[in-house]
């Protein structure tokens, strides 16, 4: 891990300004994030569509329930990024052995019930432990921030669903009175609507890479704080400087 | 450039101020609490002025004027840029160049809520709190405000009361005496081994008799925050 590359200026931080921070970085890679995410909800949304209109809130549930596995390829390549590794859009996809498979199966079941766990992401992908290390693991970064992290998925969420129905609402103000749109919505919010549930979606989208940033941020701020490594880096800054000093001024002396 | 949040003012005479800007989540969270206190007042209001007819309706409205438009304001110019919510997020209103907030830009950033709230739910604030490279809504825009957060202590001091002061034998800029202060009160929360580790860095520009060298970091440590 080569600390001096890293691309945020690390810090002692509080979990709030840790959430700012990644929101931050969720605005840079905003784009790209935001595609690699279509890219993997895409398909499962086209499944959804295979159920009929008896089955309410059921495919909006299933998209919502599958978020976990379409916001890995955003924070895979922001791991990467964050060491400047350049990952651009076809790179993420070309390694998606990577991200794809590795602790799916947690993070669809068990760890997807956590309402922490943008925080706790990054364990499962990144390090990778055995199912006990990672309660360990867990334990030890939720330590601090937990809380933080569950509001900042409780914010999210909120913030989410309140700009896709601010979006549905505008889309209706601004239609004209004589066309006859039909949105049986309307009069029944259960309704399985596939453009109700895109809307949702596309909104899920551009939210995610803020949302998966910020709980990185989470992570990343507890291991600088337990690992020390806005120390390390001073340091390690200090002794290359020390010692770039100390060689001129030995081969001066020889001249 | 490091991607940071923070806002730097450079000012005449050449010191740089600067505080870290609050984003979309504390301050969401906070307006929460101002909303339920708010709410709360109302439907406390709303019970008492059933019992005085027309005249409560009357009063029963005039109170929701001032607490809807003159509550942030009041609390913002007056109780330095906080509002209660602001106040358990440890944030608080202030002009660009860091300076409290005054009747002016407080109004114009309040009424313009009227524009944040579009169409529902503050949509448009929350997009522009995410998308602005200082976190400000419409209103903040116009006002020409920003949103950081009131400057804390990140460490429990009492955690070094047993280490040992030792006097430096080295100049060190103002970052690195930062790292020595860090590394000292960081104090049990690193573990012994990385610890070590960090402090082995510095090895070179220790004493040569140093036995342990985190020992000697965290003494320093203690040494810069001023005692001896």
């Amino acid at each position: 891990m080569q600390l001096n590359t890293l691309i945020i200026e690390t810090r002692l931080r509080t979990a709030w300004s840790s959430i700012d921070l990644g929101i931050v970085l969720g605005r840079m890679f905003w784009l790209r994030g935001f595609f690699l995410y279509l890219v993997v909800a895409i398909p499962v949304y086209a499944l959804t569509r295979l159920l009929d209109d008896s089955h309410s809130v059921l495919p909006y549930f299933i998209l919502w329930w599958c978020k976990p596995l379409f916001e890995r390829p955003i924070l895979f390549f922001m791991s990467r990024e964050l060491f400047s590794n350049k990952t651009s859009f076809s790179q993420t996809l070309g390694y998606f052995r990577e991200w794809l498979f590795s602790g799916i199966g947690w993070i669809l079941s068990v760890r997807r019930l956590s309402i922490s766990r943008a925080m706790y992401a990054p364990i499962t992908l990144l390090e990778r432990p055995a199912s006990r290390q990672y309660s360990q693991r867990a334990a030890v970064l939720g330590n601090k921030f937990s809380s933080e992290s569950v509001w900042l998925t409780i914010v999210l969420f909120h913030v989410e669903n309140f700009i896709s129905i601010s979006l549905l609402v505008v889309f209706v103000m601004f239609f004209p009175e004589q066309v006859d749109i039909s949105l049986a919505w309307l009069n029944d919010l259960r309704v399985n609507n596939s453009y109700i549930d895109a809307v949702f979606l596309l909104v899920m989208a551009a939210i995610a890479p803020f949302y998966v940033a910020a709980g990185f941020m989470l992570y990343i701020s507890r291991r600088v704080e337990l690992e020390g490594w806005d120390i390390e880096i001073c340091f390690r800054d200090w002794m290359a400087d020390y010692k770039g000093r100390s060689t001129t001024e030995l081969v001066s002396n020889d001249v | 450039m490091k991607l940071d949040t923070v806002a730097l003012v450079e000012t005449p005479e050449g010191t740089d101020l600067h505080a870290d800007l609050a984003g979309l989540v504390p301050r969401t969270l906070a307006y929460a609490i101002d909303l339920l206190i708010r709410v709360g007042i109302m439907c406390a209001l709303g019970f008492l002025m059933l019992f005085l007819g027309e005249v409560g309706m009357g009063l029963y409205l005039i109170v929701f004027f001032v607490l809807e438009w003159w509550y942030p304001v009041l609390f913002e110019v007056y109780r330095g840029g906080q509002t209660l919510g602001k106040k358990v997020f440890n944030i608080k209103v202030v002009n660009e160049d860091l300076t409290p907030v005054a009747l002016g830009p407080s109004l114009t950033r309040n009424l313009l809520r009227g524009a944040d709230i579009f169409p529902l739910f503050y949509a448009t604030g929350c997009i522009s709190i995410l998308m602005t490279e200082r976190f400000q809504r419409l209103g903040d825009l116009a006002a020409g405000t920003i949103v950081v957060y009131c400057e804390t202590e990140l460490y429990d001091r009492t955690t070094i009361e047993q280490v040992e002061a030792v006097t430096p034998v080295h100049t060190m800029s103002e970052d690195q005496q930062i790292a020595f202060i860090n590394f000292a009160l960081n104090k049990g929360r690193m573990s012994n081994d990385r610890q070590q580790e960090i402090a082995e860095i510095v090895r070179p520009r220790m004493p040569l008799n140093t036995s342990n060298a985190s020992d000697y970091v965290r003494g320093v440590g203690k040494w810069l925050l001023g005692a001896r």
